[in-house]
C-alpha cells in the first residue's frame, strides 16, 4: 500500500431515498490512494446503490461523493475522468468487437489514439482475449464480458476504481487475475472500492471494509479492528453485525417443528 | 387434476397478475397514457369499422356499377371476394409475426431458463408459451379483420347468422399461424442462430411489406383506372376454393346472404384450423426441448471480423467535438451489423427508388418538361421527404438504441450536449448525402438551374439540421433504454414531441426560406415581374426569420434533452 494522502474516494453522508424507502442513509467513508476497501452487506443492504452514488449514476437525496477531490453533481466531467466501473452484469454494445469496444472508450476518455490502441493490446493479451479481439461481443459469455468490461475500465488508468462484485461468473484462473491486477492498481496509487458476498476474498485482500446493512454504514475498518481482539472470521463478524446468527436459529427451530 | 392442466393454470394465473400488475402498479402518468392510448385504440378500431363499411358500401353501390364496369371492374366476383382477400392478408401477416413471437416467447423469455427446470411438464410451458403468443394474434385479428368485417356486414346488411358466425370465424383464424409459426421457428432455430434468426425475420416482414405494397403499384398499368381494374381482377383471383382463406370468406359471405354452403365452409375452416393446431403443437412440442437446449447453450455465430482501421491513421476531433465523433463513428459501424436496424432504412429507401422512377417515367406525375418551379418545388419535396424518413428514425432512437449498455456513456466523461450532437450528428447525414443524389437527379432530368438545384440541397440540409436536432433532441429527454424488441425503443412522449415540433419548424423555416428565396424565384413565375424593394424585403425577413428558428432549433432543444439526460439515473 502506498502513503495514504488525501482520499481519492470520499461519500459524505451519502443519502438516497426512494418514496418511502431509504436506500442509503447518511453513510460517509473515504478510501485513499494505493487502498483496497472492501464494501460488504448483505442483499438489498444499499451496496450497489451507495457505488452508483459515488460514480454518478445515481443523484444522492441529500450528501456528497468527491472523487478525487471534485464534487460529482457539480464537476461530473473532471470527476468521471479520475474513474473506472466494472457492474455486476456488464452490458456492452453487442455488435463492437472487443477491439473497436476498447477504441470506443477510449474515444469517450479522450486518449491518444495510439497509445489507446497499444493499451487495449495489452490488456486483451492479459485477459487472454487476444485471439477473440475481432468478434462481437454479443457472442461472449459472461466471464468474457465481465473481462471486456474490465479492459475498458482499466484502458484509462483510472485513479478510483469501482468494481461491483468483480469475481462473480469468473473461473478461478480469471478471478486470480483479477485480484493481481487490482493489486498491481493499488500499489501504483488507485484507490478501489469493491464489492462482494464472498468474504474471503474481503479478508484477504481489502486494507479496509465498510459493512452496510438496511442502507446504514455499521461498520468500517480493517479486519482486525472489526475483529475487537476476538479471533473471529469476518464471516462470524459479519453475521453478528447484520443479524445472520438468528438464520441458524431458525433453521434449527423449523428442523425441530418438521 | 393432470399435471399439464394444474401447470397451465399456475402458469396462466402467474401471466394474469403480471398484466394486472403492469396496468395497475405504475405511475399515475403511465396510467394516463395507457387511457390516452387505449382511447386512440379505439378511435382506431371504429375507424377501420367504418373503413370497412364504406368501402363496402361504395363498391356495392349500384350507381357505380356502370363506372366500375368501364374501368375493368367485375363489381359483384369484387365484393363476394373482399373477405377472402382480407383473411388471405391475416393470415400471412399472422403467420410471419408469429415466427418472430414464437421465438421470442419460446427461446428468449426471462422466465424459460426457471420454467424448464421446474417440475412441470415442457408441453404446459410451450403451451402457455403458444397461448401468450395467441393473445397478441387476436388483437390484430380484433383491429384488422374483425371490425372491417363487422362493416362489411353491416353494409351488405347482412343478417344475425353472419354476426354469429363471424367470432367462430375469427376465434379459429389464429390457430393456424400460430402453429405454423412456432412449428417453422423451432425448425429455424435449428440451423439458424436466434439473434440472426430474429433479425432475419424482420427484414422478411419488411420486404413482404414491400413486395405487396410496390407488386400491387407496379405490376399494373400505370392509368389510374387501369391500375384499378387490374387491382380488383387481382383481389378477387385470391377466392380460390382450395386456399383456407376462401374458407373462410365463402362461409362468411354464404351465411350472410342465407346460402347455407356458407355453415359447411365454416365447419371445415374451423375443424382444419383445430387439427392444424393441434398436429403442429404436438409435433413441435417434441422438438422445442431439444431445440430449446441447443438454443440456450450457443452464444452468436463466432464470426472473424476485419480489424478496426489502426488507431493512429484516424483524425480524431479535439475536445468534445472528438467525443462526439467517437460516438458518431460507433453507430456507424453498428447500425450495418444490426439487421434490426437496416430494416428501418428498407422503406424509405424503396420509396425513393419508387419515387425516382416515378419521376423519371411516368407521364403524370414526371418532372420532365414541366416549368422550373414546379420542377425545383418536387425536386425538394421528394428530397426532403425521403431524407426525413431515413432520419427520423435514426434521431429518435439515438440514445435507445444505446439500450442497457448506456451506461457506458454516463460514466465517462463526456458532456451530455456532446452525446446529443453525435446522434444527431448521425442522423442528419442523410439529408446531405441523399438530398444532394435526389437534387443531381431533378437538375438532370428536370433540366433545372444547376444554382437553383444547389439552393434546394442547402434548403434539404439546413431544414433538416434543424428538424434532426429536435427528434434527436426528444428521442433524448425521454429514451427507452430496457427494451427488448426494437419498435419499442422510441417512447410516446419522445414520438409525439419529436414529430409534432419537428415538422411544425420544417413547415415554418420551409416557407421562410421560400420568402427569402423570392427574388430567384419569382421571375421564373413570371419573368416580368421586376424584383422591386419590397421583394428584396421580404426576403431578407424571410432569411432573418429562417436563420432565427434555425438557430433556435439547433440550440434549444438541445439544451432540454441534455438537462434530461443528465438527470437520468440508472
Amino acid at each position: 500500500m502506498s502513503s495514504y494522502d488525501q482520499p481519492l474516494i470520499h461519500a459524505h453522508e451519502l443519502t438516497k431515498v426512494y418514496g418511502q424507502h431509504v436506500a442509503a442513509d447518511r453513510v460517509t467513508f473515504a478510501v485513499r490512494p494505493g487502498e483496497i476497501f472492501g464494501f460488504l452487506g448483505p442483499n438489498g443492504a444499499g451496496k450497489t446503490t451507495t457505488i452508483k452514488m459515488l460514480i454518478g449514476l445515481l443523484r444522492p437525496t441529500s450528501g456528497a461523493a468527491l472523487i478525487g477531490g471534485y464534487d460529482i453533481a457539480r464537476e461530473p466531467l473532471k470527476a468521471k475522468a479520475l474513474i473506472g466501473y466494472v457492474p455486476d452484469q456488464p452490458q456492452l454494445p453487442d455488435k463492437l468487437t472487443a477491439r473497436e469496444f476498447l477504441q470506443f472508450v477510449a474515444g469517450l476518455y479522450r486518449l491518444d489514439p495510439a497509445q489507446a490502441q497499444r493499451r487495449g493490446e495489452e490488456l486483451l493479451e492479459l485477459f487472454s482475449l487476444a485471439d477473440r479481439g475481432d468478434d462481437l461481443v454479443g457472442g461472449f459469455s459472461h466471464g468474457m464480458r465481465q473481462k471486456i468490461a474490465l479492459s475498458g475500465a482499466l484502458i484509462h488508468d483510472p485513479k478510483a476504481f469501482f468494481l461491483d462484485e468483480p469475481t462473480v461468473g469468473l473461473d478461478p484462473r480469471s478471478a486470480r487475475l483479477i485480484k493481481d491486477i487490482l493489486r498491481q492498481a493499488a500499489s501504483q496509487g488507485t484507490a478501489i472500492m469493491l464489492t462482494t458476498h464472498i468474504l474471503e476474498i474481503a479478508e484477504r485482500m481489502c486494507d479496509r471494509v465498510g459493512i452496510i446493512n438496511g442502507g446504514k454504514l455499521i461498520a468500517v475498518g480493517t479486519v482486525d479492528e472489526l475483529r475487537h481482539g476476538s479471533d473471529g472470521s469476518l464471516e462470524d463478524i459479519f453475521l453478528a453485525l447484520t443479524g445472520g446468527t438468528e438464520y441458524q436459529q431458525q433453521l434449527e427451530l423449523s428442523e425441530e417443528r418438521a | 387434476m393432470s399435471p399439464t392442466i394444474h401447470a397451465l393454470r399456475v402458469l396462466s394465473r402467474a401471466r394474469w397478475q403480471i398484466t394486472v400488475n403492469r396496468w395497475w402498479r405504475v405511475s399515475l402518468a403511465r396510467k394516463v397514457g395507457s387511457v390516452i392510448m387505449l382511447v386512440f385504440g379505439l378511435f382506431g378500431l371504429a375507424f377501420t369499422l367504418f373503413l370497412g363499411f364504406f368501402i363496402t358500401k361504395g363498391l356495392s353501390s349500384v350507381r357505380l356499377t356502370d363506372g366500375l364496369a368501364q374501368t375493368g371492374i367485375d363489381q359483384p366476383a369484387l365484393l363476394v371476394a373482399l373477405p377472402s382477400a382480407l383473411m388471405l392478408g391475416i393470415l400471412l401477416l399472422a403467420t410471419l409475426s408469429s415466427i418472430g413471437g414464437a421465438i421470442s416467447a419460446l427461446f428468449f423469455s426471462n422466465d424459460l431458463e426457471f420454467l424448464l427446470t421446474a417440475p412441470i411438464p415442457v408441453r404446459s410451458v410451450f403451451i402457455a408459451k403458444l397461448i401468450e403468443s395467441l393473445v397478441g394474434q387476436y388483437l390484430l385479428m380484433l383491429a384488422l379483420a374483425v371490425m372491417p368485417l363487422i362493416g362489411y356486414g353491416l353494409a351488405l346488411d347482412y343478417g344475425l347468422a353472419y354476426f354469429l358466425v363471424l367470432p367462430l370465424i375469427v376465434l379459429a383464424t389464429p390457430l393456424m399461424p400460430t402453429a405454423l409459426g412456432a412449428f417453422l421457428a423451432v425448425l429455424i432455430l435449428r440451423v439458424v442462430p436466434p439473434r440472426r434468426a430474429r433479425e432475419i425475420l424482420g427484414v422478411l416482414g419488411s420486404l413482404m411489406g414491400l413486395g405487396f405494397y410496390f407488386g400491387s403499384q407496379l405490376l399494373t398499368g400505370s392509368s389510374g383506372a387501369q391500375r384499378l381494374g387490374g387491382n380488383a381482377a387481382w383481389v378477387a383471383n385470391l377466392d380460390q376454393p382450395y386456399l383456407p382463406n376462401a374458407w373462410a370468406g365463402r362461409a362468411l359471405r354464404g351465411v350472410g346472404v342465407g346460402d347455407w354452403r356458407g355453415l359447411g365452409y365454416a365447419l371445415i375452416y374451423i375443424v382444419a384450423a383445430g387439427l392444424i393446431f393441434y398436429g403442429g403443437t404436438l409435433v413441435t412440442e417434441r422438438m422445442y426441448h431439444s431445440g430449446w437446449l441447443a438454443v440456450a447453450g450457443s452464444g452468436e455465430t463466432r464470426r472473424k471480423r476485419k480489424s478496426a482501421a489502426p488507431a493512429q491513421t484516424r483524425r480524431q476531433l479535439g475536445g468534445w467535438r472528438g467525443q462526439a465523433q467517437t460516438i458518431v463513428s460507433k453507430d456507424l459501424r453498428v447500425l450495418p451489423r444490426d439487421l434490426r436496424n437496416l430494416i428501418q432504412f428498407i422503406w424509405p429507401l424503396a420509396f425513393a427508388a419508387f419515387w425516382l422512377w416515378r419521376i423519371i417515367s411516368d407521364s403524370d406525375t414526371g418532372i420532365a418538361g414541366r416549368d422550373p418551379l414546379t420542377v425545383l418545388a418536387s425536386g425538394v419535396g421528394v428530397a426532403f421527404f425521403i431524407c426525413s424518413t431515413l432520419s427520423a428514425r435514426l434521431a429518435q432512437t439515438g440514445i435507445s438504441r444505446e439500450g442497457r449498455a448506456y451506461w457506458l456513456l454516463q460514466v465517462a466523461p463526456i458532456h451530455a450536449r456532446a452525446i446529443v450532437w453525435g446522434k444527431a450528428a448521425l442522423a442528419w447525414l442523410p439529408f446531405p448525402i441523399v438530398g444532394l443524389l435526389m437534387m443531381s437527379l431533378t437538375v438532370v432530368l428536370g433540366g433545372l438551374n444547376p444554382l437553383l438545384g444547389l439552393l434546394g440541397w442547402l434548403a434539404v440540409a439546413v431544414v433538416g439540421a434543424g428538424m434532426t436536432t429536435i427528434q434527436t433532441s426528444f428521442g433524448a429527454a425521454f429514451p427507452v433504454l430496457d427494451w427488448e424488441q426494437p419498435e419499442k425503443m422510441i417512447s410516446f412522449r419522445a414520438g409525439c414531441l419529436g414529430s409534432l415540433l419537428g415538422w411544425s419548424y420544417a413547415f415554418i423555416s420551409a416557407a421562410l426560406i421560400a420568402l427569402a428565396s423570392l427574388p430567384l424565384t419569382l421571375p421564373l413565375l413570371s419573368p416580368s415581374t421586376s424584383r422591386s424593394p419590397v421583394v428584396w424585403l421580404v426576403a431578407g425577413v424571410g432569411l432573418l426569420g429562417a436563420l432565427l428558428v434555425t438557430g433556435l432549433a439547433l440550440t434549444l432543444p438541445v439544451r432540454i434533452g441534455a438537462e434530461r439526460l443528465e438527470r437520468l439515473e440508472g
